[in-house]
């Protein structure tokens, strides 16, 4: 029985061991193909092309609480940064916990902190052009003129207006509410008859 | 070959029970209010708001809906008999997941007929309508294969039903915990997440890694479970 359950701790070892092995490739290997007609959760050329063009190691730091919607965003948005240049690299701190870092950054709220040299640069707001102005601003030299902000590039779901009037309102709810559900109602109703 | 025979033989118990249709109703009443919502308060063309909610109420439906898989087995004392014959413990395994699998698409096929209202009104993403479904059917097949290991691990039903949401519970929020830890540990505990690789699917990204986490959580925990049943009997 002993031998019997090392050979199956080993059998599940190796086979759980491929399959964590399979995911790290594919996750270090990760192609992404964003089928949304306008490429909604895509990097904008211009991003894109900031990052390439990157001569500088950034860091960034980003200071938000663990319950913080733009925490999740932050990610995101680095991620996808990342992918794009080596010399992006960033960190996450929760200020909270780690008090003495708010301070040591001189952050006035929470926000990302973009560090390039001696430069430093504050962003509060997190979307695409928000941090794409703040790798231009750590990045420029001083005689460059300073970077403007470029309209926000479409990151939200595009809304396809659909305008309805009355009796196709009461169609769609007719259809989806109630008949498609009743159809699965009656159909219970039938076999419980069938079964009695 | 085998499994294919144990799929059928559990898909038609599907079919002639009255709870399956009625778990099926509920479910579609409130696909239905969403979608519904969604159309007439927003105007938006598209299923993704559908999607997300359909995600978190299979996390509750599937367990009530499949519980009985292997544990009438242990009740009835059917397990044993079905081992003379000449059906391997895998096959069982992997047959019990085909016939849910399959209640489950056609427990969502009706949803298609929102993708043909979208298409008659408005002008849809369909693509990514089709990533929302890929998406849909892989995470229902991830919560399938966990209540088939609840069941094989569980005596009595309601035991099953409880600790199959729970798995599918943690699995969906542990992505919370990554946000807190830093480095590694936050990026692995993020990656665990069902909620992370599901929501890409939603609003229409497709990448390998989520498709490889699916598929290899589904491979993994059906594995465990043939393991399961092999200690037990």
């Amino acid at each position: 029985m002993a031998n019997y359950k090392s050979k199956l701790a080993l059998k599940l070892i190796i086979f759980l061991t491929i399959l964590v092995l399979l995911n790290a490739l594919c996750f270090n290997n990760n192609p992404k193909f964003d089928l949304t007609e306008i490429k909604s959760y895509s990097l904008s050329p211009h991003t894109i092309k900031v990052l390439q063009e990157l001569d500088q190691p950034v860091k960034i730091l980003c200071f938000f609480r663990s319950d913080d919607v733009r925490l999740v965003k932050a990610k995101a948005y680095l991620n996808q940064f990342e992918v794009q240049s080596n010399l992006i690299s960033s960190e996450f701190h929760d200020p909270d916990v780690e008090s003495d870092l708010r301070g040591k950054y001189a952050l006035q709220d929470y926000g990302m902190v973009f560090m390039a040299g001696s430069k430093t640069y504050e962003v509060q707001q997190v979307d695409e052009m928000h941090l794409t102005h703040g790798l231009l601003e750590v990045t420029r030299s001083r005689s460059e003129p300073a970077v403007p902000l470029l309209p926000e590039p479409l990151i939200e779901l595009p809304l396809k207006e659909m305008p309805l009037n009355f009796f196709a309102i009461v169609a769609v709810f007719f259809i989806t509410v109630l008949l498609i559900p009743f159809t699965f109602v009656t159909l219970s109703l039938l076999v419980w008859w069938q079964r009695r | 070959m085998n499994a294919l025979v144990v799929a059928k033989r559990e898909f038609e118990t599907f079919l002639v029970s009255p709870t399956a249709y009625l778990i099926g109703a509920f479910f579609l009443f409130i696909t239905g209010i969403v979608f519904s919502f969604n159309v007439v308060a927003h105007h938006q063309a598209t299923l993704s708001p559908v999607f997300e909610v359909a995600g978190i109420t299979l996390i509750f439906f599937i367990p009530i809906l499949m519980n009985h898989l292997l544990v009438r087995e242990f009740q009835r004392g059917t397990l044993e008999l079905l081992m003379t014959s000449p059906v391997a413990l895998w096959e069982i395994v992997l047959g019990k997941f085909l016939a849910a699998f399959l209640f489950l698409v056609v427990m969502v096929a009706p949803t298609i007929a929102y993708l043909f209202i979208l298409i008659y009104f408005g002008q849809p993403d369909l693509p990514v309508a089709l990533v929302g479904y890929l998406g849909l059917f892989l995470f229902g097949g991830l919560l399938i294969s966990i209540v088939v290991m609840s069941s094989a691990m569980c005596t009595n039903r309601l035991t099953a039903v409880i600790l199959s949401v729970a798995l599918a519970a943690f699995l969906w929020l542990i992505g919370r915990l990554g946000a807190v830890f830093n480095g590694s540990v936050g990026a692995i505990l993020t990656y665990l997440s069902s909620q992370y690789h599901f929501l890409d699917f939603v609003v229409g990204v497709l990448t390998i890694s989520n498709i490889t986490y699916f598929v290899s959580m589904i491979v993994a925990i059906l594995y465990l479970t043939t393991h399961i049943l092999k200690i037990r009997l």
